[in-house]
């Protein structure tokens, strides 16, 4: 992957990324810091880049691990006012459904909301959920529909769950 | 109602308003710099340590680039508001034993401000269930480790010994504890540090990552040592840390330190081998009924001993990036001399052996290994075993052992070499006097 390939690649998916990883983690701040760091570490590992089927995917990966590593040792080091472990601080006007849509995601077990997002927001086949989350098909299936019925119970209007 | 539909609303999600990226040059240059920076720490060609991918990175970004100044040190004009019987004093050998991680990682401390992580198992905090007269720091940070240590000094021992129990009532009280839609687990540890210690790890039931805790207590004060990675370290990662730090501690006891305390602190176990002291390959082996075998050798290309203890796990890695999930064995205790060579034994299931729907084959770019005891993982490239199975763990590890046959062929391989530079030296100066004299 030369200059002008990664340059078009970063350039072209780098909001997409920022917004699957927000739907991922609850945190659009923690999101784009991550993508951007998984950028990084994308260049300086180019060479096995160019070998991946999806440099997509690896980029969604690698800042994934990083947001959920963290998340993790921010909590565990106290530092309450880190954005990380505070309510999200939305930037962008608020849209109450999304909003809604995100609060109720992260109340999901993390390998549900995985599955839903790789799938329905990433756009990817039950098979490339699997590949990218490391489990069956049949896993990837089951958390799916889970996590669709779990959604579903939250996000109904007769649901007092989704806390906005 | 399609507009109230959440799998909808979360396929139009689209990336929730505008972003604000570096420029794909300044990207470029960052991962560069890196780049040439990780070549010249591992300079070994072969096998590259190429260190997993997790650790609040971009915090470090920053701080790599020069961009966030040092943290102050501790100083003594921090002090002056202590009084001198309340204080730890200036020089106190926190950061004893730290691995040096290079350009790959950086220390903080000892310092009074340096931060990290203290144990809070559900929200209790015994650190500060008393009140500390005055507290120092260290931290020694990797791309995917984090060692931090803290020292606590009371006002008496009946604190420091209250602190202990505050302790070990709050992980014993505290077997699980909700995390966001995770669980979090405290573990108490076995471990002998030869004081009085209690040890405990803070894991996740469905994920990694975790640190591992040891506290001990002498005379009115208290240690923390913690390793938090990707794995949960074990109690022998931490235990050789105290027992080089403790003695120091005698400075808190009402005994003092004695006459010879300056020659009481020895090491009597060499820390446990990192990444940056080890070299891997891999070497083919014969095939049997559907497997291959390879064997992983790893040779200590550091110029001290390092122990190999605990868990070793291996994940195969494909091209685009993705661990597969793996195996985990267990390793006995050995050291590793310089040169000393560690063995692992790999078996591949033939991925051919099963249907593809079932296996899932995709190319494989590297090995990547747990180091025992570190957390620490080493890549290899898996040469000739280049696919494997995504659905189902075909490829697993043996527990490390020791080469001892191919240590003492180094040894005499060194001794060799050093008898025959003997012999060029004599030769070169039995020619000179030849040529000196007439």
């Amino acid at each position: 992957m030369d200059e002008s390939e990664f340059d078009e690649f970063y350039t072209a998916s780098f909001a997409r990324l920022v917004g699957q990883l927000h739907a991922l983690i609850g945190n659009r701040d923690e999101a784009q810091d991550c993508v951007q760091e998984a950028f990084v570490r994308a260049w300086q590992h180019r060479r096995s880049l160019e070998r991946a089927d999806h440099p997509e995917a690896w980029v969604r990966t690698t800042a994934y691990r990083l947001a959920v590593s963290r998340w993790r040792r921010v909590k565990l080091a106290r530092r309450p006012a880190d954005r990380a472990v505070s309510p999200p601080a939305w930037t962008e006007p608020s849209d109450e459904s999304r909003v809604a849509l995100i609060a109720a995601l992260r109340q999901l077990p993390e390998a549900q909301r995985q599955a839903l997002v790789l799938h329905h927001l990433c756009d990817l086949p039950v098979q490339a959920v699997a590949r990218e989350t490391g489990v069956p098909e049949g896993t990837v299936k089951a958390r799916l529909s889970r996590g669709r019925a779990a959604l579903a119970t939250l996000l109904s209007p007769d649901s007092g769950a989704t806390h906005v | 109602m399609s507009d109230r539909d959440p799998l909808e609303q979360l396929a139009r999600l689209g990336s929730g308003g505008p972003v604000t990226p570096l420029p794909p040059a300044e990207v470029r240059r960052l991962g560069d710099r890196r780049r040439a920076r990780r070549t010249a720490v591992t300079g070994v060609a072969g096998a590259v340590a190429v260190l997993a991918v997790v650790i609040p990175a971009s915090l470090y970004a920053a701080r790599d680039d020069g961009a966030t100044p040092e943290p102050p040190s501790s100083s003594d004009t921090a002090t002056t508001s202590i009084p001198p019987k309340d204080r730890i004093p200036a020089g106190f050998p926190l950061g004893l034993g730290a691995h040096d991680y290079g350009s790959d990682g950086h220390t903080e401390g000892p310092g009074r401000d340096v931060s990290g992580t203290t144990p809070t198992p559900c929200n209790a905090d015994p650190l500060a269930s008393r009140t500390a007269t005055d507290r120092l720091a260290f931290a020694s940070l990797a791309v995917e480790l984090e060692d931090y240590r803290h020292l606590s000094l009371y006002a008496d021992e009946k604190d420091a010994r209250s602190v202990m129990k505050a302790a070990a009532d709050a992980v014993a009280a505290c077997p699980t504890e909700p995390f966001d839609a995770m669980t979090m687990m405290w573990t108490s540890r076995a471990a002998d540090t030869g004081y009085e210690s209690l040890t405990f790890s803070q894991g996740y039931r469905d994920a990694i990552g975790g640190t591992t805790f040891q506290l001990t207590r002498v005379g009115r004060a208290v240690l923390m040592v913690a390793f938090s990675g990707e794995g949960v370290a074990e109690p022998a990662t931490l235990t050789p840390i105290t027992k080089q730090i403790a003695p120091h501690m005698c400075v808190f006891t009402p005994e003092g330190c004695g006459p010879d305390a300056s020659s009481t602190p020895t090491a009597t176990t060499p820390a446990d081998c990192t990444t940056a002291d080890l070299d891997a390959t891999v070497k083919p082996l014969d095939s049997a009924a559907g497997s291959t075998y390879a064997e992983v050798r790893f040779t200590n290309t550091s110029s001290h001993d390092c122990a190999i203890h605990g868990s070793s796990t291996l994940r195969a890695v494909t091209s685009d990036g993705l661990a597969i999930a793996g195996n985990t064995t267990t390793s006995n205790e050995f050291v590793l001399a310089p040169d000393g060579v560690a063995t692992a034994l790999v078996r591949d299931t033939n991925p051919d052996n099963f249907p593809a729907a079932d296996c899932m084959p995709a190319n494989v770019s590297a090995w990547r290994i747990t180091v025992p005891g570190s957390g620490e993982t080493i890549d290899v490239d898996p040469t000739g075993y280049s696919t494997a199975c995504t659905k189902i763990g075909n490829v697993s590890i043996d527990p490390w052992k020791p080469d001892q046959g191919d240590a003492a062929a180094a040894r005499r391989a060194a001794e060799a070499a050093a008898a025959s530079a003997r012999a060029a030296a004599d030769a070169a100066a039995a020619d000179a006097s030849a040529q000196a004299s007439p």
